[in-house]
């Protein structure tokens, strides 16, 4: 039988199962209230993150404990395996946290990653004409989700922002969802060189300062006070006894900055003792302010992979499309084969002039301004130049930046000059270059590289049909300036 | 706005349908296309065809559920247009599935009429009905939506191993289910 005719009966599976499972792929699911998915993508929806922090709220641990046991095969399993009906959903409670929405009430904002976040809050900073276009965007659900204004942007963000979390060592960001309707916030943290190892912390909103007897006493559950002396910022640490010795998940409960905390794991009790031991506690807003920066995380179902436009007045008319009537705007993009790049709104073009808006654009009287090329997956930009000396059209000078704030510039850097016969080149203290450094190739005479640290980027820049002395001069003789100030030169 | 009245507004050939169906689940029926194709102009190709096909299916029918109905006409054009373009420039979560199943089936006869499909659809249909509620979406998702399976573990809170390892065991069932019922794949 061939593969295609079996998904072809695949195709005639029963519609409640297409209906009950539409709704599960973080495609689809980003930032949906849960009120607007279907019954069975809500029940999915809690088997990923609410089970967690509902527990938190004072339910009986050794229900809990069962319920999200995993069954042989389900070992790494973060929800309960069960039928969702079996699961205990506390009533939505009322928090002083809770944002008054505008529109539905969030009940569940998930960020992918750490970039959506990041991308979430610098959205939050727009115009309010962008950030409805950013509202708007395919990418983007948050609006299904009460997000109609920048106002309920920002409470969210003052919410999770204030939130504390562990920076643990050997761990990354996976993915965050705030849940309101069970006041709590959800992290998933996994293991950056151990497939299959995590650590899950729900964080409630509410503030509380209860001891450890209170949490005992609450939750009516087996707890072991383990010692805290090498935890000071976790004001008790209590672990909640397995049913199953074999059960390879444990369950803590934690007090950190005034908020309890849940914390699941598939690490052992040494393991994840040392690990908060070493751990530096930070507010989540801290964490996306400082935290994986470097980490080139493509956003989450971002079609648009790459952008490139020739001449400075194509560049223009793009970066101000966006001031287009709706009509006029898509015609543009159409027109000018923007789609082909997946820009689909105006919010995608203000998602790149963001992004091109970082860059420090070379500009010399010299040369003249050719083609711009953007790849978004590896975050890096390519900008081409025509010399006035050479050929009308040819591309003398090219500029690739990566890194800053889309990469490691000092590891790109180092890579570079550490592999290859480089010579240092003083620049001077008011240099907009930073660090600069000529490949040796006598070779390849006729194509000048060099290798430089510019505004924070790394910078791959290459002469060809210059000499030597005559592509250093010319460097040097580049300013750099912002993307406003490059097109309205 | 609830299906009966999407599905009104086809009945009274109002345009406004194709809007509300498109609010509505477009970004079901994005994910569909772009799992199938991997590419965002060809997946809004064809949703257009699959809205047109929708247009000229709506009346005479009343679909019930309408998601069903629109997304496996969604899943059937972006099929169709998978096998008739021969350049991808990315890997989809079609070609993943399909990868797969070039190991899991048999390279014997296949089942060339309609009857035989459609028995085939029902086995596995009630197949699945036999499974567990994580084993089913696992499935469904995998094989009918084709997410790739480090979506579906990102959804499910399941490792990609832990999703993998219970396909794999979910597809030798279904291979030893479908024996009993005589069907080989």
């Amino acid at each position: 039988m061939k593969a295609e005719q079996f998904l072809k009966a695949v195709g005639g599976i029963g519609d409640d199962k297409i209906v009950e499972y539409s709704s599960v792929s973080p495609v689809v699911n980003k930032g949906k209230s849960r009120q607007d998915q279907p019954e069975g993508s809500k029940k999915l929806r809690n088997l990923l993150s609410a089970a967690a922090a509902v527990l938190i709220l004072g339910f009986g641990i050794f229900a809990m404990i069962r319920l999200l046991k995993p069954s042989a095969g389900e070992q790494h399993a973060l929800v309960p395996a069960t039928e969702p009906a079996e699961q205990t959903t506390p009533a939505p409670t009322a928090s002083p946290t809770q944002p008054t929405a505008t529109s539905v009430p969030p009940q569940q904002i998930i960020f992918d990653s750490m970039a959506a976040y990041r991308e979430f809050a610098a959205a939050a900073e727009l115009d309010d004409w962008a950030f409805a276009e950013f509202l708007r965007s395919p990418r983007n659900n948050y609006e299904m989700n009460g997000i109609s204004v920048k106002e309920d942007a920002v409470r969210v963000l003052n919410t999770l922002g204030s939130l504390p979390t562990p920076v643990l060592e050997g761990f990354v960001f996976d993915y965050l969802v705030l849940c309101y309707d069970t006041d709590s916030a959800f992290i998933l943290y996994k293991s950056d060189d151990r497939e299959g190892l995590y650590i899950g912390i729900a964080i409630d909103l509410t503030p509380s300062d209860e001891d450890a007897e209170a949490v005992i006493e609450a939750t009516g559950a087996k707890l072991t006070a383990l010692p805290t002396e090498n935890l000071p910022e976790l004001k008790y640490l209590l672990r909640a006894e397995s049913e199953n010795d074999f059960d390879p998940i444990s369950f803590y409960y934690t007090n950190i900055r005034s908020h309890r905390v849940f914390l699941r794991t598939n690490a052992s009790n040494s393991f994840l003792l040392k690990l908060l031991s070493s751990a530096r506690y930070i507010t989540i807003g801290e964490y996306a302010e400082t935290i994986g920066l470097s980490e080139n995380v493509p956003l989450p179902n971002s079609y648009i992979r790459r952008f490139s436009c020739s001449g400075m007045d194509a560049l223009r008319d793009f970066i101000s499309s966006p001031e287009m009537s709706d009509d006029d705007f898509l015609q543009f993009i159409e027109e000018r084969g923007y789609t082909d790049f997946g820009i689909q709104t105006k919010a995608d073009v203000v998602w790149i002039a963001k992004r091109l808006d970082k860059l420090p654009f070379p500009t010399a009287a010299e040369f003249s301004f050719i083609f711009i090329e953007y790849d978004a997956l590896m975050g890096r930009f390519g900008l081409a130049y025509n010399w006035s000396g050479g050929f009308p059209g040819d591309n003398n000078c090219e500029f690739i930046f990566s890194g800053g704030p889309f990469g490691n510039t000092d590891v790109l850097l180092e890579e570079e000059i550490s592999s290859k016969n480089v010579s240092p080149i003083e620049t001077g203290a008011d240099s907009p270059i930073q660090r600069l450094y000529m490949l040796e190739d006598p070779e390849n005479a006729d194509l000048n590289v060099f290798y430089a640290e510019i505004d924070g980027f790394f910078a791959w820049i290459a002469f060809s049909g210059l000499s030597r002395s005559e592509a250093l001069e010319a460097l040097l003789s580049f300013d750099f300036v912002g993307l406003s100030e490059m097109i309205d030169e | 706005m609830d299906d009966e009245k999407i599905i009104d507004l086809f009945f009274e050939r109002s345009e406004q349908a194709i809007t509300e169906i498109s609010k509505k689940y477009g970004g079901v029926f994005m994910n569909v296309a772009m799992n199938v194709l991997g590419n965002r102009s060809d997946a809004d190709e064809c949703l257009n065809d699959a809205y047109l096909g929708l247009w000229n299916a709506i009346p005479p029918a009343r679909p019930d559920p309408l998601l069903a109905f629109a997304c496996r006409i969604v899943r059937n054009k972006s099929l169709d247009r998978y096998r008739s373009k021969g350049f991808r420039s990315e890997r989809t979560g079609c070609e993943e599935c399909i990868d797969e199943l070039e190991n899991y089936l048999s390279s014997g006869e296949s089942i060339e009429n309609e009857i035989g499909e459609k028995r085939l659809s029902e086995c596995i249909n009630s197949f699945l009905d036999l499974r567990n509620e994580v084993d089913r979406m696992i499935f469904v998702r995998r094989f009918f939506y084709m997410d790739t399976c480090r979506d579906i573990a990102k959804a499910s809170g399941l490792s990609s191993g832990a999703v993998r390892t219970r396909l794999s065991r979910i597809k030798a069932d279904l291979k030893s289910y479908l024996d009993e019922k005589g069907i080989e794949i």
